[in-house]
């Protein structure tokens, strides 16, 4: 009818001559996406192709190669201290004692854990993005770097920086004293409970004897852990309470109570070691790891208590609060006993959580998994560099294997969800709790029987069953048949 | 003449003949003899009593059937120019008859559904859209356009017009008000009946012969009459456009609120397009006893009064010395300035003849109560051409309401804007006089050492002002004018208050309560009480009770009308 | 009152569920597993997610670096369509102004003098803010004279007032001409000078 108006209408649709976003400067013109929507990417279940190998591989020695540049910091640093000392005229046991232990408060507590706690921060976030496929967090800039996101760690920065420029809220009607103590109550045992852990064995190097590790001659080791660490159960269960706050209490009454609990737990699953080792010093429980089983089995606690190392950890992570045993600060219900904190304060905490978790790892490391020692080859390697060179090696061993049991906490807290709390309990007093006094009593009876031997022995069998029955060979099987859902197996039983 | 027998102007039919069965009846017999000058006549089934004489379309819409049409206009001759209007009837079935043409008779049926009827309906709007443009898109007609209403009731099919249009003039000025655009143009005549018969000043014709067709002006000639932008109204398509509404609106957007033309004292009833606190064009309304459904050119575009130049905010002291003020401040200020003055004799007050009576009200109990005065000068547009239509000479709407305002409050009324005598202090209702008014402004400024006045747009007289008030229009408020015939017409606010601005009795409140007077008016209504209570031609009349088309005032109405002045039934 | 009860029995789980031992290594298998993958895998930046390569799972799309391709029918920032001598092909119709779901468009219209087109747009505004990018304005257009084929969307302002774009700002990109335009340069249909 009208030739004014009327025209096509696709045509003013379509882009005529121009690309979407040729006036945009972009070049972000692609075809539409090509078939079936919803399902998963294509490449779910790709191999690694050989780049990626090769880039995994240099991403390993990488890290090795770091560990290696921090274990020599910790030598060195210990050896100029040491030396420093003598220098300035220090008798020859004063200038060890002192030097020995300045320098690995320096290098060890400050320096190793520390730093390390303060990249899991990072490390935390990142890996659980990983394991989320996400990319995690990657914006925050170093200054005039502006194209490297550096793995995210410029966000350590800039955290710092914020919750050190944060307001501080106090809660007026809670008690100031135990509300500004609380942090550092609970901060302090986490950093000091690595004082008793050895890096290395004593060894010599440009004629200083050195060793790394603050005070691992102590004689009382393992009940110094035991005692420090019923400490920080004070630092959130009174931060929980001097915030006046019923979440914070709340929080505070679940840390005190799951904390409590599992100490005993925690406790009764070294006691099989010290039987087994027959000490408490931890650099004696270390020395008696070397060697091997039947030949090839690194003489490691891990293969005379495989029992144990089940209930530790569970019994560790529920110690330091993490997930699964995350009920104390429980973000999505109750936030927990730190609810109000803000600014430095929660910022201890937080960090103090990291430093737990890097204390326990070495722990595990020392008690389970051979601490310093090599699996394999410490001999050789003895003979042919020394034992000054197996020292170093043997540092950057544990720094590994800390560094490894730390990831594996994390790979742990972003795998489980959070237990209820009649969970938490009945798995502490009637499962771990039973088992470990079981596990001490066998421990002992073989012991009797059988001395060391017989505890290798007995742990091997142990970890063969516990292996068969994850991988599912062995196992009690329900009866019956397969009705995991309640209304299907109650509607089977009704109608026969 | 129009015709005089279309159904609206006659006297509705007896009740009980009225509420005819609604039912379908097709027999003539069953039915009961129409009374005097009344026949029955059947549409689509549908009974009804209708003036004898009227024709088919409008014997249809008494019973609500609406039969299309173009050409035709109640108030003007027929045509049949346009056959839209084609229908059956029972003398003739099979064969179609324009409804514009026909006159009922008894027992007469109409059929305007039927096939043949559509069909023709049809028909008849394909081909005005023959050579139609259909710009809709940039036609100010769109949306109140005949031919695309009708193109959706009774056409709605694509175009089956595979060649090229017949081009026409597309925008040739006809006049000062009016633009012709010819290939919208239907060619119905409406435009040429309504200069020859109703305007009777025949500027335009239809020239040239078949599809080339067109309206034109006569040679040398321009559409310039004052009744030019009728033709703008009755031009049933976008061919005629007003040049003063010309693209600035969409009519869909407007609002039609209904108020009186302030432009000269006939008080013409119209309908003001309005969008938000914006007045886009006025159309005119129906008032048979005002001004029929005509209007005149300079009442058409009076609305920019309202618009244009307005007195935004208060201002006090001139020239250099101006300060502009909050409402408040500037009442304040100009209280102080008038609180010596109070009873003084080198005080005059003058009214504008423009202002509403409620405003006239207040202001006249301002001067006499609040400032003491015994006497009142009236102001106002100075008196323009008129004729013996529509247009009067007096370009003042109210002036009749000041002289009833006067009287009934014993106030001496001085017609004349020029108070010598005494003029050192002037306060001005309405900032409307006459003479030479820059030489005016400008002796003022010069004499007068208090000027207050209340005004609506800038003048050089509110240059002159040493207290300036923004004043609010009549259509920004309620109120009444009282027309040269004695019709007390009532409106409704049909724009917000623009800018500061504030009808005079609000002003007058707020100068009253500074200046410790008791004259506190809430509402016009309030002030036309007053009035009414003290005016013996108001009677006791409220504002709520006034009809929307008016009263005539006892003992004000004239003794003869102009000759061709629409006016009440019965009257000279 | 008697009520419904329903009984939910626990499902009778034996020691091995009860330890659940096995399903926690697999979880942990589960989740290393992706880290693995997310960690040593390079990742594709192909935004199609269904062609990528590689072990990388991570299919997040890091804007703005990177970006995805928008679909063809995506709607843009608006642009008013030029006509071939530069002039917006807007005829001021107010269509898209009325059909505006928002409001968000403002039109004031002029009248050209010269040409045989009267109307254009002596103002036309959008409130980009107020768009909710439903199209429609688009499709009322009579003459083609808005499009959205932009490809951008609009861009972030600080204040208000300057996600209000003008004419000036609207009217870019190619020019585009129908064979119905003819009337557009002052001719007649049959290509004659149009007579005034
Ligand atoms: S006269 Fe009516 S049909 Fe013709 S262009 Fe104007 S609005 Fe459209
Ligand atoms: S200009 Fe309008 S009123 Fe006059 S003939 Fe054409 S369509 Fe009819
Ligand atoms: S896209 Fe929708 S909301 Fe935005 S301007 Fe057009 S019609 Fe209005
Ligand atoms: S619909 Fe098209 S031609 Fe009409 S005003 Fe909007 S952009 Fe202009
Ligand atoms: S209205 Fe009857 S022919 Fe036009």
């Amino acid at each position: 009818m009208s030739s004014t108006m009327s025209h096509p209408q696709n045509q003013a649709m379509e882009p005529v001559g121009i690309g979407a976003g040729a006036l945009t400067g972009h070049d972000v013109h692609r075809e539409a996406p090509k078939g079936p929507q919803g399902l998963p990417p294509s490449n779910f279940y790709a191999p690694f192709r050989p780049k990626e190998i090769a880039g995994a591989v240099a991403l390993i020695g990488y890290l090795v190669v770091l560990c290696a540049v921090w274990a020599a910091m910790m030598i060195f640093g210990d050896w100029a201290i040491v030396g420093l000392f003598r220098v300035l005229g220090a008798s020859l046991p004063a200038a060890e004692l002192w030097g020995n232990a300045i320098a690995n408060i320096l290098f060890v507590v400050l320096a190793f854990v520390m730093l390390l706690a303060t990249l899991l921060t990072m490390g935390e976030r990142k890996w659980s993005a990983f394991i989320q496929d996400r990319i995690g967090p990657n914006r925050a800039r170093l200054p005039g770097l502006k194209n490297h996101a550096f793995w995210g760690i410029p966000h350590i920065l800039a955290d710092v920086g914020k919750m050190m420029t944060k307001e501080e809220v106090v809660p007026a009607m809670g008690n100031q004293t135990l509300f500004h103590l609380a942090p550092a109550i609970a901060f302090a045992p986490a950093v000091i409970l690595f004082a008793v852990i050895p890096l290395s064995p004593d060894f010599t190097l440009w004629g200083e004897h050195l060793h790394i590790g603050v005070a691992p001659h102590l004689n009382q080791g393992l009940l110094y852990i035991f005692a420090i660490a019923s400490i920080g159960v004070l630092g959130t269960s009174l931060g929980g309470w001097a915030s006046n706050n019923k979440y914070g209490l709340l929080g505070a009454m679940r840390a005190s109570a799951q904390m409590i609990s599992y100490e005993v737990t925690l406790g009764l699953t070294l006691v099989g070691l010290m039987l087994i080792f027959g000490t408490l010093r931890l650099d004696s429980m270390m020395s008696q790891q070397t060697g091997h089983l039947f030949g090839f089995l690194p003489n490691w606690g891990v293969f005379y208590q495989p029992l144990a190392i089940v209930a530790y950890f569970a019994a560790a992570s529920a110690e330091i609060k993490r997930a699964p045993f995350d009920l104390p600060e429980g973000d999505s219900e109750i936030v927990g006993y730190f609810i109000e904190y803000s600014g430095l304060k929660f910022g201890i905490y937080m960090i103090g959580e990291f430093v737990e978790v890097v204390v326990f790892a070495g722990l595990f490391t020392t008690l389970f998994f051979g601490g310093y020692h090599l699996p394999w080859g410490e001999g050789w390697l003895a003979g042919h560099l020394g034992p000054t060179w197996l020292a170093g090696l043997q540092v950057l061993t544990f720094l590994a294997k800390t560094v490894f049991f730390c990831w594996l906490s994390l790979a742990v807290r972003w795998t489980y969800p959070r237990f209820r709390y009649d969970q938490v309990m009945n798995l502490g007093w009637k499962l771990l709790l039973p088992a470990s006094i079981a596990n001490v009593a066998l421990t002992g009876v073989v012991i009797l029987a059988g001395g060391m031997h017989g505890a290798a022995i007995m742990g091997i069998v142990e970890l063969v069953i516990l292996l068969a029955w994850v991988v599912g060979a062995v196992g009690v099987r329900r009866s019956g048949k397969e009705t995991l859902l309640p209304t299907e197996s109650a509607a089977a039983s009704e109608h026969g | 003449m129009a015709e005089p027998n279309t159904a609206t102007a006659s006297p509705a039919p007896p009740p009980s003949t009225a509420a005819a069965p609604a039912g379908p009846s097709t027999s003539a017999t069953t039915i009961a003899p129409a009374p005097e000058g009344f026949v029955n006549v059947v549409v689509d089934g549908k009974h009804a009593v209708v003036p004898q004489g009227v024709n088919l379309i409008e014997a249809a819409r008494q019973v609500n059937v609406a039969i299309p049409y173009f050409c035709y206009h109640p108030k003007l001759s027929i045509a049949g120019q346009c056959r839209m209007c084609l229908v059956e009837t029972s003398d003739a079935r099979g064969r179609l008859v324009a409804g514009c043409q026909i006159r009922v008779k008894e027992g007469l049926q109409i059929f305007t559904k039927t096939d043949l009827v559509k069909d023709a309906q049809r028909a008849s709007e394909e081909f005005h859209l023959v050579n139609h443009p259909v710009d809709c898109a940039i036609c100010d007609q769109s949306g109140e356009c005949k031919l695309q209403d009708y193109y959706v009731g009774y056409d709605a099919k694509p175009s089956r017009i595979a060649t090229y249009k017949v081009n026409k003039p597309k925008r040739k000025i006809f006049g000062p008000l009016v633009v012709y655009d010819g290939e919208r143009c239907i060619l119905c005549t409406r435009c040429v009946r309504f200069m020859n018969e109703i305007a009777k000043e025949p500027q335009i014709a239809m020239v040239g012969r078949g599809d080339h067709s067109e309206i034109d002006t006569v040679p040398g000639g321009q559409l310039d009459s004052k009744y030019s932008g009728n033709t703008v109204d009755i031009c049933p398509v976008g061919a005629l456009l007003n040049r003063d509404f010309r693209f600035t609106s969409r009519v869909w957007y407007l609002e039609n609120e209904r108020t009186v033309c302030d432009a000269c004292a006939n008080g013409c009833n119209v309908g003001a397009d309005v969008r938000a606190d914006e007045v886009y064009r006025y159309l005119p309304k129906r008032n048979e006893e005002v001004n029929d459904v005509w209007l005149c050119d300079d009442g058409r575009v009076s609305y920019h009064r309202a618009m244009d130049g307005r007195v935004e905010t208060a201002r006090i002291g001139r020239g250099d010395a101006a300060r502009f003020l909050s409402d408040e401040a500037a009442v304040q200020s100009t209280a102080e300035a008038l609180k010596p003055l109070v009873g003084s004799s080198e005080l005059a007050v003058l009214i504008s003849k423009t202002l509403t009576t409620e405003e006239m009200l207040a202001a006249a109990v301002f001067a006499r109560d609040v400032l003491g005065q015994k006497r009142i000068y009236s102001t106002g547009r100075p008196p323009g051409s008129g004729d013996d239509f529509l247009i009067r000479t007096d370009k003042n709407p109210n002036a009749p309401g000041l002289d009833l305002v006067a009287k009934a409050l014993g106030l001496e009324l001085i017609d004349a804007d020029d108070p010598k005598n005494h003029a050192q202090h002037l306060v001005m209702f309405g900032a409307e006089m006459t003479g030479d008014l820059s030489a005016r402004g400008q002796a003022m400024a010069q004499a007068l050492k208090t000027l207050v006045v209340l005004g609506v747009q800038h003048t050089p007289i509110t240059e002159a002002a040493t207290h300036l008030l923004p004043l609010s229009t009549h259509l920004e408020q309620e109120g009444t004018f009282l027309n040269y015939y004695g019709r007390l017409q009532r409106f409704r606010q049909a724009i917000p208050q623009r800018f500061d601005s504030m009808p005079a009795w609000a002003w007058v409140t707020r100068l009253s309560k500074a200046l410790g007077g008791q004259w506190l008016f809430e509402s016009a209504a309030e002030a036309f009480g007053v009035l009414a209570a003290k005016s013996a031609p108001l009677g006791g009349k409220s504002l709520e009770a006034l009809p929307d088309t008016g009263v005539v005032l006892e003992g004000l109405a004239p003794a003869e009308y102009p000759a061709r002045a629409p006016r009440p039934a019965g009257t000279k | 009152m008697p009520i419904d009860t329903v009984t939910i029995r626990e499902p009778d789980y034996g020691p091995r569920e009860r330890l659940y031992l096995r399903e926690l290594v697999r979880g942990l298998l589960i989740t290393s597993r992706h880290f693995f993958r997310n960690l040593f895998g390079e990742r594709d930046l192909n935004s199609e997610v269904g062609e990528r390569q590689g072990a990388n799972l991570i299919a997040t799309v890091s804007y703005p670096e990177e970006r995805r391709a928008y679909p063809p029918g995506y709607r843009g920032m608006h642009r008013l369509v030029p006509r071939e001598d530069g002039k917006p092909r807007c005829v001021a119709c107010y269509m898209c102004a009325t059909v505006c779901p928002a409001q968000c468009i403002y039109i004031e219209a002029g009248e050209y003098d010269q040409e045989g087109i009267e109307k254009y747009p002596t103002r036309f505004e959008i409130d980009e803010l107020r768009c909710i990018v439903c199209g429609f304005c688009v499709e009322a257009c009579p003459k083609d004279a808005i499009r959205m084929d932009t490809g951008t969307h609009s861009p972030a302002v600080l204040s208000r007032p300057l996600a209000t774009f003008d004419k000036e700002a609207l009217l870019k990109g190619p020019a585009v001409s129908h064979p119905t335009d003819a009337i557009t340069y002052g001719k007649s249909r049959r290509g004659e000078p149009l007579k005034h």
